[in-house]
């Protein structure tokens, strides 16, 4: 049996070094937060000297054990040469350090040779294609269709790598059919919502009915994977004195360098989201503060740490990093909602004893079930507050 | 889709099993199971310290050479 949730540790003691290949693109999708491309590249001998320089960091400092070089645009297969030559140097010298080379990329620039030559190299460098499910869904998100991309050969070259599928509001009514169309064709999907829009309680409504549909086809067909939407644990929900988190190792496990070498927290602090002037303002902001990422507003919200922020957003479209975007609250809600139904409903139905991670994940569902179920997606106030005198003891619906 | 009660009592079964078997789960907190480098912000590959959201696929599943 396929299990119901992966491994969710990873690798703490990876160094994530970003080089930004290029600032160009070649499409215009809906979502883009890179409101600065221009045609600027980054040379050979940069690339080369800033990933020396971070196999010596990881060499020497025992956080780190391993390097991980992602090629970021714009769209990064826009530098295929310099990508390629970075790629063949590698594979030809001994390295200090163990490494991994990743490129997200829209997939739109793979011919016959390139293809080719990925398949020679792809156990150094991995490509993870976005992708937005449908025809539909690729069409309205990206402006291209499913058929201008060869995603087979991404499932075939790489095939434990998820396809990254980002939820629009283009694309919200046919979310759960464009996720069905994908898993039936065995591609693995990351799925995660579109920041920086101005969601309505009418579409996170429409996204709780479209979770719920995609539950129902996992209770239905326990051959395909869940989708991470339904997935992530609802830990902690019932416990309102927890401080927040951060969510990710912005400035600390990773760095970001642009075209001209110069270092960011990551790639969302970097010149072609913010512009030159933006970026360099952050400049001598303290990344390793704990506080860094706590929005006061969000202190009582029984949802703060299982609604994800980023720093990088929250500066990019509301000038403050710790600041987070009340318009997905509600989305956010519908998510956790959706899940604690399936999570409950899909473990219930184990007939063999549950392992640790389908224990805690089971545990929590549980624990969240009455406080999620005093909620409405449309009536719910936000932020969404703690209040044992009103959660309901026996489980209705969860509307 | 609604809980009813008999799913809820299921799981609350098994996992009163799990405990007899294992002692405690532990839920307290979200870092005990979420990566603290990739609990689920980015809205961009899973590369970039998030693989958790993007369902554990590069941290877990990676091998550098």
């Amino acid at each position: 049996m396929q299990p119901i949730f992966e491994n969710l540790n990873g690798n703490l003691k990876r160094r994530i070094c970003m080089l930004m290949v290029t600032h160009a693109c070649n499409l215009n999708c809906t979502y883009c937060y890179e409101a600065h491309k221009d045609n600027q590249m980054m040379s050979f001998d940069l690339a080369k000297s800033l990933i020396m320089k971070e196999a010596e960091l990881v060499q020497n400092d025992p956080r780190f054990d391993e390097l991980e070089i992602d090629f970021m645009g714009g769209e990064p297969l826009m530098n295929f040469e310099l990508i390629k030559r970075i790629i063949e140097w590698l594979a030809a010298e001994p390295f200090p350090v163990p490494f991994i080379c990743f490129a997200s990329t829209n997939g739109t620039l793979l011919d016959e040779e390139r293809k080719a030559w990925f398949k020679k190299y792809r156990d150094l460098v991995w490509l993870g294609a976005s992708y937005d499910g449908s025809d539909e869904m690729q069409r309205k998100n990206r402006g291209t269709e499913e058929r201008t991309v060869d995603f087979s050969f991404f499932h075939e070259t790489w095939p434990i790598q998820g396809f990254k599928l980002t939820v629009s509001k283009e694309s919200l009514p046919h979310l759960a059919a464009g996720i069905f169309d994908s898993q039936r064709k065995g591609y693995r999907l990351a799925a995660s919502l579109a920041q920086g829009v101005d969601w309505s309680d009418v579409e996170a409504e429409l996204y709780l009915e479209q979770l719920r549909l995609l539950a129902k086809a996992y209770l239905d067909n326990s051959r395909l994977i869940p989708i991470n939407l339904l997935t992530r644990g609802l830990f902690g929900l019932t416990n309102p004195s927890r401080h927040q988190r951060r969510f990710c190792g912005t400035g600390v496990h990773m760095i970001s360098y642009d075209v001209d070498g110069r270092s960011y927290g990551c790639h969302m602090f970097s010149p072609v989201v913010l512009g030159q002037e933006r970026a360099l303002e952050l400049s001598k902001v303290e990344w390793t503060c704990d506080t860094i990422a706590v929005d006061a507003r969000c202190n009582e919200c029984c949802l703060k740490d299982y609604c994800p922020t980023c720093m990088g957003f929250n500066y990019r479209y509301r000038g403050d990093l710790s600041k987070r975007d009340f318009r997905w609250c509600k989305m956010i809600l519908a998510e956790a909602i959706a899940s604690c139904e399936f999570q409950i409903k899909v473990l219930a139905a184990r007939c063999e004893s549950l392992t640790e991670d389908e224990a805690k994940h089971g545990q929590s569902a549980l624990n969240a079930y009455p406080l999620l179920s005093s909620f409405s997606v449309r009536k719910a106030e936000v932020p969404f507050k703690f209040i044992p005198s009103r959660l309901k003891r026996k489980g209705g619906g969860l509307t | 889709m609604n809980i009813d009660e008999q799913e809820v009592s299921k799981l609350r079964t098994l996992l009163e099993s799990y405990k007899q078997q294992h002692g405690t789960i532990a839920t307290g907190s979200p870092e005990s199971t979420n990566c603290y480098t990739c609990s689920g912000s980015c809205d961009n590959f899973c590369t970039h310290s998030c693989s958790t959201y993007c369902d554990g696929n590069s941290g877990s599943c990676w091998n550098s050479r």
